[in-house]
């Protein structure tokens, strides 16, 4: 089916969380019939619909924990809001420290998340035992805990999304590739697709782990990276986690679904290549060792199907956000790591209002595309990269 | 007294003596289908349903271990069993209540959303539902170690194929170049190695998972792998469909007894070839009536009138009614739309086959939707070479069907394995190489896809006044997949995330099939545009600790 308009204001380049997200800011300033996202895939085929589904904010950055804390209000409201039902569960995230210089890491994180007002706890090892009795805490020193950190299911955030966007009229097409784009002199002017092209005045680049590739449909190189991650369920069972359980020294993470599965994941070596996405035998013999390290009575418990999925990395660990100094009307949307989720009712807001040319409330330099082009990673990483 | 075949065990604190040398299940359901399990949302009282250790009918707890498939196990002296879901017990739920309340389904897809500050109740409610089993209370069990292995061939399957091949393989290339993995008869039980997963190849050679049961778990490493996987009794779809009693024919079979006795006496068998004669040989008498979705053979029209049981040929199952346990089933003849009641105790489905084809998804060989045996099958050439370098795939996974096919397909593939070992040189099929149905020139019987879009057309016309239960893993309904076609997204991907439909404990063995089918005729498609969900490792559950490592 070919697209239904010859142009657009606004072409969405990835119908994940992030292009869904943006296009809704966007729809709620401009007409909906001038947006357009296009998506290679089905919904919920690429990394929105393959994470974990954690909400935290427990960061090191005030950008990033600002984001995050309103990104956690967006989704306590969006059922109400959407009409889809993402189970935001806020069981806490529980960082659990091991040393002294994960000690003092977590203490800052947790300093930093105060610093922002929100009430981030120090645990010692018998209150952790309290909050999680099945975790083996052999060897832990302490942890970091925000009570109001969660776990969703990723998938209602999509379809409440995607929903309520064609229902306003914005044109959503998946299954459709995105084959080049047209430039007249240094702006964007057109995207061109399997089902035939448009003229547009701003596009962005949603795409996730296949964002370096659409970069170059446009002639740009990023520095961004597509790593695989995989990540495992187990069967379900009676609900026995609340918070959801991060380790920094081995960065294995896990909680427990509304099902009652467990879902985690930790960093594998993985010869994938991309955009393949198979698990791998290491990963299930690491994470499984890791698992049953942390929670000795999971040993009998089935693993139910494990996955995998891209993070879009960036060399800081912070996304990409705002227009490309080397393309006007082409925008970054993308390097989040991983994150996505956790951030995208928050980041997308800002990125619509820089879509719109309107001024934005917070100082977004540490994320702007311009950093990797003129020398340098931003000297402000987020190091609290996990989970 | 003690026989010495038998063990002494406890059911729910009842002391038992059991057969040392059968599965729990068969043993549980010496005089009725056992209740052993509620299901994940409503409470629906299940019975076993598939006797493959697939399907959530017959989980319970032993030992302080949940969701132990109780027709895969066998019991030990002192093991402790009990049933894990119902309160007050399993057979008689109070949670079933939920199942009344609610005649339609429980809508968490865009239910329980306001207000805002009632987020916490509704989800502190409804997790109270959730999971089959509690988590166990010690991590005080040892695990064997991961051991590796090299071999030159690894065969994996069941039955007389996997036989003919090994003994093939054993005169070409040497026994000890080969490594089994399928059902073992040991001195007192069947001893079970599986397959956990088999990922794409990387690099030279192809890498498997494996665990032998009380043995080891296996990271094995070989240049060839032979799929003998063979074909599985398909579910289907109508109201009642999850109530205990209905089964397919293998779970029928786990229920059988030493004696030849089982725990139904007046079944209704559904199927009209093959499959069906083999199981009224098996169950004779104890079969009430046979009828079939299409024709039914001549051969078993002969069986069944010798022993006067009646046949009904071309008639869709309606409902399935009853409480516990299954009172009467209502047919419909297909063309005329008469109405036949019959008195039933169990429904045993035998009306197609479905190919054990999950390790193929995994390995990433292609596969094609194939409109005789409606499902998606592995493309091959004759000799058994698939798209995968090493892979090679015999028997009723591939697509044969009757037992000389099977056998000629497997001793081919044998003999091509033995040919790329010697050469090194594989010549994986080119795309799009020819599938006619049935490669050596046989049907892959009834169910065709014609015959089951139409089935299934008339189901979807069918007003049901209660749930019709689509995926019984996670109790999702028929509504609920129309519902998700509503949205307009399409495919079986978005169907799957939507509803749940597929993930569940056999991982859409049972319900993706019949799924595929009727989302083409909401969707207006044909099935083989609907897609599919690739089967994610591993196999089958399996435990953590046996990939843990072992040790402690």
């Amino acid at each position: 089916m070919k697209l239904s308009r010859s142009s657009y204001d606004v072409a969405i380049v990835g119908a994940g969380v992030i292009g869904l997200y943006l296009a809704h800011h966007l729809s709620e300033k401009m007409d909906p019939k001038r947006i357009l996202v296009v998506d290679d895939g089905f919904l919920s085929g690429g990394a929105s619909g393959r994470n974990g589904g954690g909400v935290r904010q427990q960061w090191e950055t005030a950008i990033t924990i600002r984001l995050a804390r309103e990104s956690v209000s967006a989704y306590r409201r969006f059922g109400k809001d959407f009409g889809f039902n993402p189970w935001f569960r806020q069981g806490g995230y529980l960082f659990l420290s091991f040393t002294e210089d994960e000690n003092s890491e977590l203490k800052r994180v947790g300093a930093a998340v105060r610093a922002e007002g929100l009430p981030a706890r120090w645990l010692d090892k018998d209150q952790v035992h309290h909050m999680v009795p099945a975790l083996n805490l052999e060897g832990l020193a302490g942890a970091s805990y925000l009570s109001t950190d969660g776990v969703l299911l990723p998938f209602p955030v999509l379809w409440g999304l995607a929903g309520s966007l064609r229902s306003r009229g914005v044109e959503i097409r998946t299954h459709t590739r995105v084959t080049g784009f047209k430039k007249t002199g240094d702006a964007i002017s057109g995207i061109v697709t399997a089902e035939g092209s448009a003229s547009v005045q701003k596009a962005v680049n949603a795409a996730g782990g296949w964002s370096k590739e659409v970069n170059r449909l446009v002639g740009l190189e990023s520095p961004n990276e597509p790593t695989l991650h995989e990540i495992l369920a187990t069967e379900p069972l009676k609900p026995f986690l609340n918070p959801m359980v991060v380790t920094l020294n081995r960065g294995i993470y896990f909680s427990q679904t509304m099902r009652g599965e467990v879902v985690g994941g930790i960093p594998a070596e993985s010869r994938a290549l991309f955009p393949a996405m198979p698990s791998s035998i290491e990963f299930l013999l690491k994470m499984s060792k890791e698992l049953v390290r942390l929670v000795p009575s999971l040993k009998p418990v089935g693993i139910l199907r494990a996955w995998s999925g891209y993070y879009d990395d960036t060399p800081d660990g912070l996304p990409v956000l705002g227009e490309d100094p080397r393309l006007r009307g082409f925008y970054q949307a993308n390097g989040f790591g991983g994150h996505g989720f956790m951030i995208a009712p928050a980041s997308t807001r800002r990125l619509a209002r820089m879509v719109l040319g309107e001024k934005i409330d917070l100082d977004a330099e540490a994320l702007s595309p311009e950093r990797f082009i003129h020398g340098g990673s931003s000297p402000q990483a987020d190091r609290a990269q996990l989970g | 007294m003690v026989k010495s075949n038998e063990v002494r065990i406890t059911v729910n604190g009842r002391n038992v003596s059991v057969a040392r040398d059968r599965p729990l299940l068969s043993s549980l359901s010496s005089d009725r289908i056992p209740i052993l399990v509620r299901s994940l949302k409503y409470h629906r009282p299940r019975g076993p349903f598939c006797g493959l250790g697939q399907c959530a009918g017959c989980l319970v707890r032993v030992n302080g271990v949940p969701t132990v498939r109780s027709c895969q196990r066998y019991p030990n002296e002192g093991d402790r069993v009990e049933t894990e879901r119902g309160w007050p017990s399993t057979r008689h739920d109070m949670g079933s209540s939920l199942d009344a309340i609610f005649p339609n389904h429980i809508d968490t897809l865009h239910g329980f959303v306001k207000p805002v500050l009632f987020n916490s109740l509704y989800q502190g409610a409804i997790r109270r539902f959730a999971g089959f089993g509690r988590l166990p209370q010690t991590g005080d069990i040892s695990y064997p170690p991961v051991s590796r292995v090299e071999r030159d061939v690894l065969v994996v399957g069941d039955g007389r194929g996997v036989d003919l091949a090994a003994e093939e393989l054993k005169g070409l290339i040497g026994e000890d170049r080969m490594f089994l993995l399928g059902t073992e008869e040991g001195p007192t039980a069947k001893s079970r190695s599986s397959l956990v997963y088999l990922p794409p190849p990387a690099g030279n050679g192809l890498r498997a998972l494996a665990f032998k049961e009380d043995e080891s778990t296996v990271d094995l490493h070989v240049k060839a792998v032979l799929l003998i996987t063979g074909a599985y009794d398909a579910s289907l779809v109508f109201p009642g469909g999850d109530r205990p009693g209905v089964m397919t024919g293998e779970g029928a079979e786990s229920l059988l007894q030493p004696d030849g006795s089982a725990p139904f006496a007046r079944a209704l068998l559904f199927g009209g070839g093959e499959r069906a004669e083999r199981l009224l040989a098996r169950f004779k008498n104890r079969i009430a009536a046979v009828a079939s979705p299409a024709g039914i053979s001549p051969s078993l029209s002969a069986m069944a009138s010798k022993l006067g049981v009646p046949t009904y040929p071309s008639h869709r199952i309606m409902e399935v009614r009853g409480g516990i346990s299954i009172r009467e089933a209502l047919l419909r003849e297909r063309k005329t739309q008469e109405i036949r009641r019959l008195p039933a105790d169990s429904l045993i489905l035998a009306h197609r086959r479905l190919p054990q084809a999950g390790v193929l998804f995994q390995v990433g060989a292609r596969m094609t939707w194939r409109k005789g045996g409606a499902a998606h099958y592995p493309e091959i050439a004759s000799d058994g070479t698939t798209s995968v370098p090493g892979l090679y795939a015999a028997g009723e996974v591939a697509g044969f069907a009757g037992s000389a096919d099977v056998e000629e397909s497997a001793r081919r593939a044998a003999h091509a394995v033995a040919e790329y070992l010697g050469s090194g040189r594989s010549t994986p099929i080119p795309p799009a190489a020819s599938q006619s149905d049935g490669l050596l020139g046989r049907r892959v019987a009834l169910g065709g896809e014609e015959m089951m879009l139409s089935y299934y057309r008339e189901l979807l016309e069918e007003k049901s006044r209660s749930k019709t239960i689509i995926c019984p893993c996670e109790d999702v309904c028929l509504d609920e997949l129309k519902d998700a076609t509503k949205e307009g997204w399409g495919g079986v991907e978005v169907a799957n995330r939507m509803t749940g439909l597929g993930m569940g404990l056999c991982q859409g063995r049972y319900c993706l099939p019949e799924a595929t089918m009727i989302l083409a005729l909401l969707e207006g498609r044909m099935p083989e545009e609907i897609g599919f969900v690739t089967r994610r490792p591993p196999t089958s559950p399996v435990p953590l600790g046996y990939l843990a490592g072992g040790g402690q």
